[in-house]
């Protein structure tokens, strides 16, 4: 593979929100969502993001887009600084980078039609020269994610749960961006419905030459979508590879879990599974040196005082997990 | 042959709204042998929820009121039973599991005291029996420090844990029959093995029968023995769970396992999902007779669309509602 510039590049993104408390609402602890995160999105790949409730990712995905304020850490969409750059340069930078919601129905203006809604960004960012090049445009998106013009002046609540799906893929098409971030696209929609838009999203990405960052909880369609993965447990990204290099040969203990964990729609597959103890601790208060110890089965004393780095274990396969990696200390 | 435990006869539950009748289950037929597990699955609003409700007469009336036929339990038609004699099978010899721990729990009662609330009502024990055995219960579901957490409120529970009471609960007066509606769906993945690992372990030692509602195929093939498939309010299909895996009949059953990307399968090729047009019908108002797949099925003939294909026995225990067989 040729070297290829990265379309994003995110380097130890932190993410902390403060709990306030007491008479003067004085910080008194802070939960660690995203804590020191690095990784690289190159141009036409779907690197997935996955981990389970709580795990930081979405707070990944809404810092990447600044919809909140990253702690420190830096990101870069090609040469910018998207953490530096001021409201109006990073008005900007919405045409290139967008989002998708995970709650179709809260995500849309139920004042709106849904021809406004799409061609609100038009008019923001003076994309049609007047009302008429708008409409057709919305009406040329609207066909693009299989919808059509006769929805134009129609409001969502007319929609079911996985045409508002649709519409706000064409909302975030409308500016013609290079990145989409899709947080949890398809979690709220039936397996059936679910297939369409995956589908879509994957006409889509070879159409237009997109890129996305897709953030998901279920394994199987974060396998199915991504070129790769990065597995998030407590603020930390412990492994991340191509797809089927994680699938197939997992590294960190919590992947090798995770995987086990999920349900194969097929009665004769056997497999062992590693049920993990207990729940994930607070991040509030997360355990000291690998967040996972406290739950891992592989554990040495020095993993509850070390922090783990992610380290290279074959080519583009990393994995933060010093007794995989044989870097142990005792 | 199987005792049967419950038999559902032409179950019809509508719900009468200002925008019409909702048909929400419409004319079923499920049975559940003593013991066996027997898997629901279907997208939402298919019916699999209100089934679940109706068996416990738990539909809220009005809208909602059970139309038309039976369901027995032990060969006597609940339908029937006064109130009072219902509440004495409900919790002690039918019991049932949500899907959102958090909001079937009263969050202003530990979770010490609402479990021995089942307790002492069903099963007479006093004040102090029935909180020894609400220690026990919880120790049975593996929760640590049993005799501390008895004490707590929901809200300090995380939500596995939470599931785990409502086991707890509804296992404390040993049932006949547990319905678990979506026990799963609102819990993380590693979360969601623990709990169906502990519901067949559970299994194993009490030997209750299990209805586990659920939309979820993977859950299905590891927990169930047998399966029933929902419909838009009908049973489209039936049969033992290898059998529903290896030669899927409905083409909506076909559809729906193509439709899911399989993790085990990562190493092989990666195809393009199969995807079923269109989205599921409403039930509101009049339903037009026919099968109620065809306009989304790819193998429907204009007849399909006109006469209501009856589920019959094609093979044995293997049940289908479709013109095609």
């Amino acid at each position: 593979m040729a070297m290829q510039q990265p379309l994003l590049r995110v380097k130890n993104l932190t993410k902390y929100f403060p709990i306030r408390g007491g008479l003067f609402s004085r910080e008194v602890a802070r939960v660690h969502a995203v804590d020191g995160i690095t990784f690289d999105i190159l141009p036409g790949e779907t690197l997935g993001l996955v981990g389970e409730s709580g795990c930081g990712k979405s707070t990944t995905g809404r810092s990447i887009l600044r919809l909140i304020e990253p702690t420190s850490g830096e990101v870069w969409f090609q040469d910018r600084n998207v953490t530096t750059l001021d409201k109006r340069s990073l008005r900007g930078l919405r045409k290139e980078m967008q989002i998708i919601f995970q709650d179709p129905y809260a995500s849309l203006n139920p004042r709106m039609t849904v021809g406004s809604i799409i061609g609100e960004a038009l008019v923001i960012h003076k994309l049609a020269p007047n009302r008429k090049a708008r409409e057709e445009r919305v009406v040329q998106l609207l066909e693009t994610v299989g919808l059509s013009s006769e929805h134009l002046r129609r409001y969502p609540h007319e929609f079911s749960g996985g045409q508002r799906q649709r519409i706000g893929i064409a909302r975030a098409l409308a500016v013609s961006p290079k990145l989409i971030v899709c947080d949890e696209p398809v979690s709220a929609l039936d397996v059936s419905v679910q297939a369409q838009v995956i589908n879509l999203l994957e006409d889509l990405q070879h159409q237009f030459g997109l890129t996305y960052l897709f953030i998901a909880h279920d394994l199987s369609v974060v396998e199915h979508i991504s070129t790769r993965v990065a597995v998030m447990y407590l603020g930390k990204i412990v492994e991340i590879a191509l797809a089927k290099d994680l699938y197939t040969n997992p590294k960190h203990p919590y992947t090798e879990a995770l995987l086990s964990a999920v349900p194969i729609p097929d009665p004769t597959v056997k497999r062992k599974r590693i049920i993990l103890e207990g729940d994930v601790p607070s991040p509030i208060n997360p355990p000291s040196g690998c967040r996972f110890h406290t739950r891992c089965a592989i554990r040495v004393p020095s993993c509850s005082r070390n922090e783990q780095e992610l380290t290279q274990v074959s080519p583009g396969h990393w994995v933060a997990c010093q007794v995989r990696t044989g870097v142990a200390t005792a | 042959m199987p005792e049967p435990l419950l038999e559902v006869k032409g179950l019809k539950t509508h719900f009468y709204t200002d925008e019409g009748v909702v048909r929400a289950v419409d004319g079923i037929d499920i049975t559940i042998h003593k013991g066996e597990t027997l898997g629901i699955v279907g997208e939402s609003g298919c019916g699999k929820s209100v089934t679940a409700l109706s068996v416990m007469r738990l539909i809220p009336q009005p809208p909602g009121r059970i139309t038309e036929g039976q369901i027995l339990y032990n060969g006597k038609d609940l339908l029937k039973l006064p109130p009072a004699q219902m509440r004495k099978i409900r919790g002690k010899e039918i019991s049932m599991i949500f899907q959102e721990p958090m909001t079937s729990l009263n969050p202003v009662f530990t979770v010490g005291e609402q479990i021995a609330e089942a307790i002492r009502l069903h099963e007479g024990l006093g004040r102090r029996d029935a909180m020894d055995k609400t220690v026990e219960m919880l120790r049975i579901v593996h929760i640590p420090n049993a005799e501390r957490r008895v004490k707590e409120y929901p809200h300090q529970l995380s939500g596995g844990m939470r599931q785990r009471v409502m086991i707890a609960m509804a296992l404390s007066c040993s049932p006949n029959l547990l319905i678990a509606d979506e026990p799963t769906t609102a819990l993380d993945v590693t979360i969601q093995a623990q709990i169906l690992e502990l519901l067949n372990e559970l299994k194993a030692k009490l030997g209750m029968a299990i209805m586990l509602i659920t939309h979820d195929m993977g859950v299905i093939a590891e927990t169930a023995q047998r399966v029933v498939v929902m419909y838009a309010a009908e049973v489209v299909e039936e049969a033992q769970v290898t059998e529903l895996f290896k030669e899927p009949l409905h083409p909506y059953t076909q559809g729906l396992l193509r439709s899911i990307p399989r993790i085990d399968l990562a190493a092989t090729s990666r195809v393009r999902l199969e995807q079923i047009p269109g989205t599921v019908p409403t039930l509101r108002g009049d339903i037009k007779p026919g099968c109620r797949f065809a306009p989304r099925c790819a193998l429907a003939k204009p007849m399909h669309f006109e006469q209501t294909p009856p589920l019959k026995e094609v093979r044995p225990g293997h049940k289908v509602a479709c013109f095609l067989y």
